[in-house]
């Protein structure tokens, strides 16, 4: 039992990475139509704001709480704006963001490829001389990728602004104070791994539900394996990758200031 | 042309064809039968290329397909059209657009004045008026999006067709039209055509010849009067209905 999983799960993985592989050699070669992606943009990256500007905000309202718990018993408040901002941005944003992306952008476009699938549009597709990579795929995972990079930019800021804001109007700490230590805590490295993070939770988001959604088969019942696969894959993926990427991080940082 | 030799295809455990083999001619009507979820579907996506043998040969037109790339499918794709069990219609485009859609990747350097004239022509054929051009999937009946589908296959003039239950969910008139449509085309235009059906009363008046699929074999290969009067037990089975519709008075005469 243990084995199966074990292979089922290296077997997955392969499979993904060979997919994202050919989308790339696929926009590669013949490029992809920049209209179609634009279009994917707006209906995966702009319907998404509101959610993500909610989520951003509570993120970071929730880590000026948590956070402040810990620097009062010391006194040391003045450093919560620093210190929130450093945590969001390097950690618990893009993770907490990028959940919440998985389960809407990422269901969302596993479900409509699926159902492409399984109605047979992709094999019209392919009937009728078109690659169905390059016309259907490659502009859906460019959009999903680059729509969950900015919403999580977005999120990550609008998280600066929610720490901000529960600081302001609900721990005393007044909006200057809470900004004051910001550039001294957050190093740009922080910065760098927020945006790496962000980049690579995008990534596996966009390859993860373009593979199941393409791969999905035996009707209804099938859809609904692809779509919950997805969210089970995206959301283990950006917590391993979370790992790999803050270790890595970790390890730069020592070797720069020891 | 079609040939399939001795073509065995597995998914997964199960063997769904174990050494096919037959031949279509040019021109003619073939009607493939037999239980659901034998693999009648998996021989018409072996013959446009969805699909690649494991084993054997899948003869169209002269050439060999088992070991051809996209590309060179796309020249066999171009002359060989299919009608999906589903309508399969891109909800995204209009209908015009989804009846443009084979002829423009196929042939982009057609003027679009032409598309249209093609897409307005095949659009008569199939009982449907020019204000559908206009709408979106969604927006038709189920038969209307079939009929939809069937135009835009069509338009890129195939010479061989294959059909995928293309009457399952239209009415009885539609369903004559589309059944005229596959005998006009092959009288005609020596169109060849390939259906997969469960429709025996269909099959019974205009298939030149009826496959009968037991097991991932052929076990009944005749004219439609061969096949109603065949020893094979599953032949009958499926016959014995249409049979008493078509050939009943003349049995009791």
């Amino acid at each position: 039992m243990a084995i199966k999983i074990v292979v089922d799960l290296v077997r997955e993985t392969g499979a993904t990475i060979l997919f994202l592989l050919v989308v790339i050699r696929t926009v590669a070669r013949h490029g992809v139509s920049m209209s179609q992606v634009v279009d994917q943009i707006y209906v995966i990256g702009f319907r998404s704001l509101p959610t993500t500007i909610m989520a951003g905000s509570f993120v970071g309202a929730i880590m000026a709480i948590q956070i402040n718990l810990q620097l009062r018993d010391f006194g040391a408040q003045a450093f919560l704006g620093g210190l929130a901002t450093s945590v969001t941005i390097r950690n618990v944003g893009p993770v907490l963001i990028a959940f919440m992306l998985s389960g809407k952008v990422g269901a969302y476009t596993s479900a409509e490829l699926g159902t492409m699938r399984v109605t047979e549009q992709i094999d019209a597709i392919r009937c009728l001389g078109t690659d169905p990579i390059q016309y259907i795929i490659a502009p859906r995972m460019i959009g999903v990728v680059v729509s969950s990079f900015l919403l999580l930019i977005i999120g990550l800021m609008v998280g600066i602004g929610g720490g901000m804001a529960v600081s302001e109007y609900h721990l005393g700490i007044s909006a200057q104070n809470y900004i004051q230590n910001i550039p001294r805590l957050v190093s740009w490295s922080s910065v760098a791994t927020g945006i790496v993070k962000s980049f690579v939770f995008g990534v596996l988001i966009g390859a993860i539900a373009c593979y199941k959604g393409y791969s999905a088969s035996e009707g209804a019942a099938g859809v609904g394996r692809c779509v919950k696969r997805t969210a089970v894959e995206t959301l283990v993926s950006i917590i391993v990758a979370d790992f790999a990427i803050s270790s890595v991080s970790a390890f730069w940082h020592e070797l720069a200031f020891s | 042309m079609i040939e399939f030799k001795n073509v065995i295809k597995q998914f997964g455990e199960k063997q769904v064809l174990r050494g096919i083999s037959f031949t279509i001619n040019e021109g003619e009507i073939v009607f493939v039968i037999g239980k659901s979820g034998i693999g009648k579907s998996v021989i018409l996506k072996h013959i446009i290329g969805l699909m690649r043998p494991d084993s054997g040969e899948v003869w169209v037109e002269g050439q060999e397909l088992s070991h051809f790339s996209e590309r060179q499918l796309l020249a066999i794709r171009k002359r060989v059209g299919m009608v999906f069990q589903y309508p399969a219609l891109l909800d995204s485009l209009t209908i015009f657009d989804n009846i443009a859609f084979g002829i423009r990747a196929m042939t982009p350097e057609k003027a679009e004045g032409l598309v249209h004239q093609a897409v307005k022509e095949k659009l008569g054929l199939l009982n449907l008026h020019s204000d559908v051009l206009a709408r979106f999937p969604s927006e038709l009946s189920y038969g209307m999006q079939k009929r939809v589908s069937l135009a835009r296959t069509l338009v890129l003039n195939p010479s061989c067709l294959l059909f995928d239950e293309p009457t399952t969910g239209l009415d009885p008139v539609n369903t004559n039209t589309v059944n005229d449509l596959i005998l006009r085309l092959s009288r005609a235009l020596k169109v060849t055509s390939v259906v997969v059906s469960h429709d025996m009363h269909c099959a019974l008046q205009i298939a030149d010849r009826i496959l009968l699929l037991d097991q991932g074999v052929v076990v009944a290969d005749g004219t439609p009067a061969d096949m109603v009067y065949s020893e094979n037990q599953l032949a009958a089975q499926f016959m014995r209905e249409a049979k008493e519709k078509i050939y009943g008075n003349q049995d009791r005469r």
